[in-house]
Formats: structure tokens, C-alpha cells, sequence
């Protein structure tokens, strides 16, 4: 028997020795990329100190939607678009922290939609930070949320096991050879695509507070940073904008602005086409003044 | 309770430890033990079916005792169809009840009288398939006076109900493992030993190769319209080594956890796609089936003896009951006649048995010719394996119009951005691995750095596992 607890306490220790070693190694690599893959990797790798005129922080309402580039070029004012697909209300609280830890902005427009009434984490949004859980301000954030935080945080390697498709060995891998597709843009990529199909939506959202939407609007009070709320078109769809209106300040609705069904790949994103459009009237909207 | 679930990494460590530490006084103790944590492991799946387990088992075991008081031939066959009727009478039912029944409706409609019926909203119960022929095989070896019944229910009950084979075997044979539910089992570090290092290898095999095959694979042949004629032929090439580190893997994990117990099973793969020939493959895969359906099946039928056509239609029945044992679809059937036509020009001419060794056997390499057998049997598997796979026989013959469309798109499945690029060499490393270990039980066993050699494959799994996507084991539906 002592043979065999031998064998498996030899067996045992060596998996914990490597685990440590590979989340050295993985974590490290997240840190420092060649390529950032993720829009959090790719925030915390930004030259720090830049002062923007304006940040946008989102969904992939965000991210497909609104092009810096073109602002600055109908506008003159340099921004970051820092919207990622699945990111809710929660992942865009702790966007908004990690972006103030190192930038300035003079102001900061958050994109609010159907997810309005969310408070969670959304689990595809949440695995970009895990690389960063050890760090305290963000596991303090996602153990509000996420009951096996603790494990993600302690159990070596954890974290890249269970989201091995994310941040696994492939993705690990690409980070040194494989750029994303938004580096060159500030953070925007355009859907090519069009929409199939002509149906129309009705999305009701309830008349409540967001707990991390009101602490993101105590942050931005406490730096003095003007603070703006807008909900992105949807197609053919009814919303009921007027809780936003009272709910957030500066909120402002753009949901029915464009109507044309060629402007979109699907009910709730924009394609290349649609994204010009709304980044014109965005920018026109609140910076041609 | 899956073998690659948390809840087994703690079923596991603690039926072990009290096995062991506690309830290793005494035989009974022991049998009794294996009896009520095989029940808990296969009640965690759904407890309602236990009823199913002991029924077989009592049915069995009477009829055990029945058969060794009888000596009238009538009676003895009488009772030997009791067991027969009970157990595949339950298969039928949980299994092929509305295969039959949507056959029988589809076969009236096609004459022109439309018969209404409803198929019934059966669940298989898990391991039915493995638990039924075990047993079975019980009842025709009393039968035939090949082997003694046993008088001890509990030790009955543990071979029934084993639970590392429960739900997708190995079929053992009670002549080997009834047996061993008879001695009290004293603890053998050496046999320990090797099942940790069988069941590492089983993992490694399970979660490495065959999950992360079976996205591609399941991507590719649900969306096989979209796709081109280099990446279906990719896709019936991760099928059939998911397939294989999925079962073989299972079997792995399930002779090393018997072998934790004090058991000794046998072995059920053994390295099958390096098989010269048809026939050698079905000595290599899934052989505790196999050899089942070869000596209760196959043999009384007459076997390889008799005229030819005697012949060919044994070997379309075993290979077509074979087919048919994995599941109530139409695709099986064909896999297993396909697999009869594959097998018959062999018999007919008495190279079935050619190779019965292992390739190249104490040689490091094959010869170009063996190399050559080697692949024209692997891609006959393969070609095999799409109607296995297919969810139904037309769609096989769609994905098989579309690989010979011969199209190549580099970019749909080979591109950086979608492709598993380290899935491929790690495929290259498992076949490599076996190679060099064909002529062994599995590649961790008696090896050189033994040690190293199994952290080597804990590496690898942790490294290259798919955690986020959890398959469960195939042969669980059959």
C-alpha cells in the first residue's frame, strides 16, 4: 500500500508543481501579449497615460457599431471604442475601473439595450479577465458575482482549464503570432454581413435601478467625467426607451434612427454599411457643437 | 456518474479508501460493498432503472440454480429462454420498441394502407446493451455446462453490477470475473499501480484526443453541406479517432479502476488501426463484443463451417447483429453490412485468420506492404464510419456524393482562425505512442521511466484537454 500512496503522492505533486508553472506561464503571456487578443488584454496593454475625448464602453453593440476613426475624421476628437460581444452591464463596470486605472477621458458613453436590467456577469464576457483574477480589484468584483471565483483565483491553473477554448493552449498560442482584428481601428470591427428575414421586435425592459450601472455613474461623478447613456438601432423594433430616459442621465435613444433593413446583419447589430451611418450620427450628435 | 466528472474524482478516492480500509476484513463485506456503490454510481444517472439491474440479476441468478438441478433438455432450454426472453425482451423494449414500430407503420404506408400508432417516449436506460448480454452470457455458459452456477447472490449481484463496467463494459465473461467476486481480494501495489497509470492513459485518450475531436467532427457532419470535400474527409478522420479515444479511453479507465479494486479484467482494445486486415480489426475493437457475439452467436450458427452459403450468411448476420446491438437506426445496419461485405472476401477465401499476430511484431517499423494493409484498412474503416456517425442513411450517402465532389477548401476548416492546430499532432502523438506500445496491455505499463513517462501524459491532459466541453462517453447510448 505505501508503494501506491507513493505512486500517487509522486504522481500528485508533480500535477501541482506544473499546474503553478503553467499559470505562471499562461498568466504571463496574458499579461504581456505580442497580440492582444481580447479587448481587456488589449485595454491593459494600451500605452498608458493617453488622454482620449471620449471613451465607449459596450456590448457588440458597441464594438460593431462605432468607429473612432471615423469620428476623428468627421470630428477631429480621438477616441477608443472598448465594446466587446456579450459584455453587460457588470463586464462594463469593471472595463470602465481598468480603463480609469491607467487613461483619461473627458467623457464616457456606455451603450445600454435589453440587457439594461442585468446585474450579473455574462458567462463568455467574464473569461477575458480571468488571466487578471489574482489582481484584487478584479477578483473582488468577480467574487460578487461568481460563487467558484475563490477556485479560479487559488486552484493554480484552474481558470484556463475551464475555459480552455478561451484562453486555453490555442489561444495562448495565437496571442504571439495572430493580431486581432481591431488593433488598427481603436477597438472597432465591422460586421460584413446582411440580414435575413423581416420581422419585428418588441424588447420591454423594466423600470429598476442597475446596481452596476449606478456604481458606474458614482465613479464617473468622483473623476469629474461627463457621463452619457444611448441605446444603438435595432431593426423593426419596439423598445421601451422612456425607463432609460428616467432610469440614467444623458441617456439618449437611437434605437429606431435607422431604419433601412440593408444596414443590418441582424435585428440587433449593424453591418459595415449600417455602422458608418450610426457612427455619423453619433458623432454628429455629440460632438458637432 | 461520469468517469470525467468531479463527482467520480470524489467517488472514487473514497470508495477506495473504505474498500480497502474498512471493509477489507471480510469477503463478504467486500462483494456487499462493490454491490451498494455500484448501485449508487448507476443511480446517480437515474435511480429508477435500478429496478431493471436486479431484476435481470434475479432473474438470472434463479435461473442459474434451476439450470444446475435440471437435467431434462426440455426444461434446461426452457429455462435457459426465460433468461433469453427477460433480458433481450427488456433491450427490445427500451431500445428498438419504436424502431420496429415506426418500420412496421412505414412499411404499411409504403403498400398504401396507412395504420396510426404512437411510438412511445422511451429513455434508454444506461448500460442496458452491456449489462444484458453480461449476464446472458452467464445463463448459456450454465447452460452449457461450461460453467458452475453460483449459489452466492451477493457475489452474483457484484458481477452484474460492477460498476468500472457497468455502463459501457468491457461484456466480461462470468468464467473470468465471477470468479474473482469469490476470493477476498488482497491488495497488490504492483496492480494498483498499473490501473492509476491505465486510467491516466484512458483520460489522456478521452478528454484529449476524443472531445477535442468530437467539436470538429460534429461540426463538420452537422453542417456537411457547407463544407468541402478535404474537410468532410477531415471530419470522418476526427470521428473515427474520437470514436476511438472516446470507447477505448472508457475501457482504459474502466479495466484501471478494476485493476484499483484487485480486478482483473480483460482487455478490450488493443490497438485496432493498425489492423492488416478486416478481420484482424474486429480481433482489435471492442473485442469483449466481438468474442461475445463470435461465441454465442456466430459459432452456433455454424461459423466459418458448411457450404459457402452457409458461410455468407453468418457473416452477414453477425456483422448486421452487431451493427443493430449500437443502436434502433438503419445507419448501423448498413455499417454493419458494410462491414460483412469487408470481411467476406476474406473468409471466402480463408485469409481471415492471417494475421493474428501483432504488426511487425519486435520490429521497430512495418514493412512498406504492412504499412500499405495498415492504410487501406483505416480508410475502409473510416469510409465505414460515416454511416455510423450519419443521423441517418441519406445523409451518409450525402456526405459521401460530397467527398467525392473532390473540392479542396483550405480555408473552411484548415484556416488558423477555426482550425485545431494542435489537434492534429496530437492525434500524430497518440498513434505514435501506441506504435511503439502495440504489443502492450497500454503504453504506461512496463516502460522505462514509468513515473515521468505518466506525469509526461497528466501534462498533456492538463495542457490539452477539453475541459470546457465535457462529451459525454458515446457508448452510453447504446
Amino acid at each position: 500500500m505505501k508503494v501506491f500512496f507513493k505512486q500517487v503522492i509522486v504522481v500528485l505533486v508533480s500535477l501541482y508543481i506544473l499546474l503553478v508553472l503553467l499559470d505562471l506561464v499562461y498568466t504571463q503571456i496574458y499579461e504581456k501579449p505580442i497580440h492582444a487578443r481580447s479587448k481587456v488584454a488589449w485595454l491593459r496593454n494600451l500605452e498608458p497615460n493617453q488622454q482620449f475625448d471620449y471613451a465607449l464602453f459596450g456590448s457588440s453593440r458597441v464594438f460593431f457599431h462605432l468607429n473612432p476613426e471615423q469620428i476623428k475624421r468627421e470630428t477631429g476628437l480621438s477616441g477608443v471604442n472598448l465594446g466587446y460581444p456579450g459584455s453587460n452591464n457588470f463586464e462594463i463596470k469593471l472595463m470602465v475601473k481598468e480603463f480609469l486605472k491607467k487613461q483619461h477621458s473627458k467623457k464616457i458613453f456606455i451603450q445600454v439595450d435589453e440587457q439594461y436590467n442585468k446585474e450579473y456577469s455574462n458567462v463568455m464576457a467574464i473569461i477575458p479577465w480571468m488571466p487578471y483574477i489574482k489582481e484584487d480589484l478584479v477578483y473582488n468584483e468577480i467574487k460578487s458575482v461568481d460563487s467558484a471565483a475563490f477556485f479560479k483565483r487559488f486552484v493554480p491553473f484552474y481558470r484556463y482549464m475551464i475555459y480552455d477554448s478561451k484562453l486555453g493552449f490555442r489561444e495562448m498560442m495565437l496571442s504571439f503570432f495572430k493580431a486581432n482584428k481591431f488593433e488598427s481601428t481603436n477597438g472597432f470591427a465591422p460586421i460584413i454581413g446582411q440580414m435575413r428575414g423581416d420581422k419585428s421586435y418588441r424588447i420591454s425592459i423594466e423600470d429598476l435601478k442597475n446596481k452596476q450601472l449606478e456604481d458606474v455613474i458614482a465613479i464617473c461623478e468622483k473623476e469629474k467625467i461627463e457621463l452619457y447613456f444611448f441605446t444603438a438601432p435595432y431593426y423593426n423594433t419596439q423598445f421601451n426607451a422612456e425607463v432609460l430616459q428616467g432610469q440614467l442621465p444623458n441617456y439618449q435613444d437611437f434605437s429606431g434612427e435607422i431604419p433601412d433593413r440593408d444596414c443590418f446583419n441582424d435585428f440587433t447589430h449593424l453591418n459595415k454599411k449600417g455602422a458608418e451611418k450610426f457612427t455619423s450620427l453619433f458623432g454628429s450628435t455629440y460632438f458637432k457643437n | 456518474m461520469l468517469f470525467n466528472s468531479l463527482d467520480f474524482a470524489v467517488f472514487l478516492p473514497v470508495v477506495f479508501v473504505v474498500y480497502w480500509f474498512i471493509v477489507n476484513k471480510n469477503l463478504k463485506l467486500q462483494n456487499l460493498f462493490i454491490v451498494c456503490v455500484s448501485y449508487l454510481f448507476y443511480g446517480w444517472w437515474d435511480w429508477r432503472f435500478l429496478s431493471l439491474i436486479l431484476f435481470s440479476t434475479l432473474v438470472d441468478y434463479a435461473v442459474g440454480i434451476a439450470l444446475s438441478k435440471q437435467d431434462n433438455s426440455y426444461k434446461r432450454k426452457l429455462l435457459l429462454w426465460i433468461s433469453v426472453l427477460v433480458n433481450l425482451g427488456f433491450l427490445g423494449f427500451f431500445k428498438y420498441y419504436n424502431f420496429f414500430l415506426d418500420n412496421f407503420v412505414a412499411a404499411f404506408s409504403f403498400f398504401g394502407t396507412d395504420i396510426h400508432v404512437r411510438s412511445l417516449n422511451i429513455i434508454l436506460p444506461v448500460g442496458i446493451s452491456f449489462y444484458t448480454f453480461q449476464t446472458l452470457s452467464y445463463t448459456i455458459d450454465v447452460y452449457r455446462r461450461q460453467l458452475e452456477p453460483t449459489r452466492n447472490f451477493i457475489s452474483f449481484a457484484a458481477f452484474v453490477s460492477f460498476f468500472p463496467q457497468l455502463v459501457a463494459g468491457p461484456i466480461e465473461r462470468a468464467s473470468n470475473l465471477l470468479p474473482q467476486f469469490y476470493v477476498k481480494r488482497q491488495f497488490n501495489s504492483k496492480l494498483a499501480i498499473d490501473g492509476l497509470r491505465q486510467i491516466v492513459w484512458g483520460v489522456f485518450k478521452k478528454v484529449v484526443i476524443a472531445d477535442n475531436c468530437a467539436q470538429f467532427a460534429n461540426d463538420i457532419f452537422n453542417n456537411y453541406t457547407d463544407y468541402s470535400s478535404s474537410t468532410l474527409v477531415l471530419g470522418v478522420f476526427y470521428f473515427a479517432f474520437q470514436i476511438y479515444g472516446d470507447f477505448s479511453g472508457y475501457s482504459d479507465i474502466a479495466i484501471g479502476t478494476s485493476k484499483l479494486f484487485g480486478f482483473d479484467l480483460k482487455q478490450n482494445f488493443a490497438t485496432p488501426y493498425f489492423s492488416r486486415d478486416i478481420a484482424e480489426f474486429w480481433r482489435r475493437w471492442h473485442i469483449s463484443l466481438s468474442t461475445w457475439f463470435r461465441d454465442y452467436v456466430y459459432i452456433p450458427l455454424g461459423g466459418s463451417r458448411g457450404t459457402k452459403t452457409n458461410q455468407i450468411r453468418n457473416v452477414f448476420i453477425i456483422f448486421i447483429v452487431s451493427g443493430f446491438w449500437h443502436g434502433a437506426n438503419w445507419t448501423f445496419i448498413v455499417w454493419g453490412a458494410l462491414n460483412a461485405l469487408y470481411f467476406l472476401p476474406l473468409l471466402l477465401n480463408n485469409k481471415n485468420r492471417v494475421h493474428t499476430n501483432v504488426v511487425a511484431e519486435d520490429k521497430v517499423l512495418p514493412s512498406v506492404k504492412e504499412l500499405l494493409q495498415i492504410l487501406i484498412t483505416f480508410s475502409l474503416t473510416l469510409f465505414a464510419w460515416i454511416f455510423f456517425r450519419a443521423e441517418n442513411v441519406e445523409k451518409a450517402f450525402l456526405y459521401i456524393k460530397r467527398i467525392f465532389k473532390f473540392s479542396i477548401q483550405i480555408t473552411d476548416r484548415l484556416s488558423l482562425e477555426r482550425f485545431a492546430f494542435e489537434l492534429l499532432p496530437l492525434i500524430g502523438l497518440l498513434i505514435l505512442i501506441e506504435w511503439f506500445s502495440r504489443q502492450k496491455e497500454h503504453p504506461l505499463i512496463n516502460t522505462k521511466y514509468p513515473t515521468l513517462f505518466t506525469v509526461f501524459i497528466v501534462l498533456l491532459i492538463v495542457l490539452f484537454g477539453s475541459f470546457s466541453n465535457i462529451q459525454e462517453f458515446i457508448y452510453f447510448q447504446f
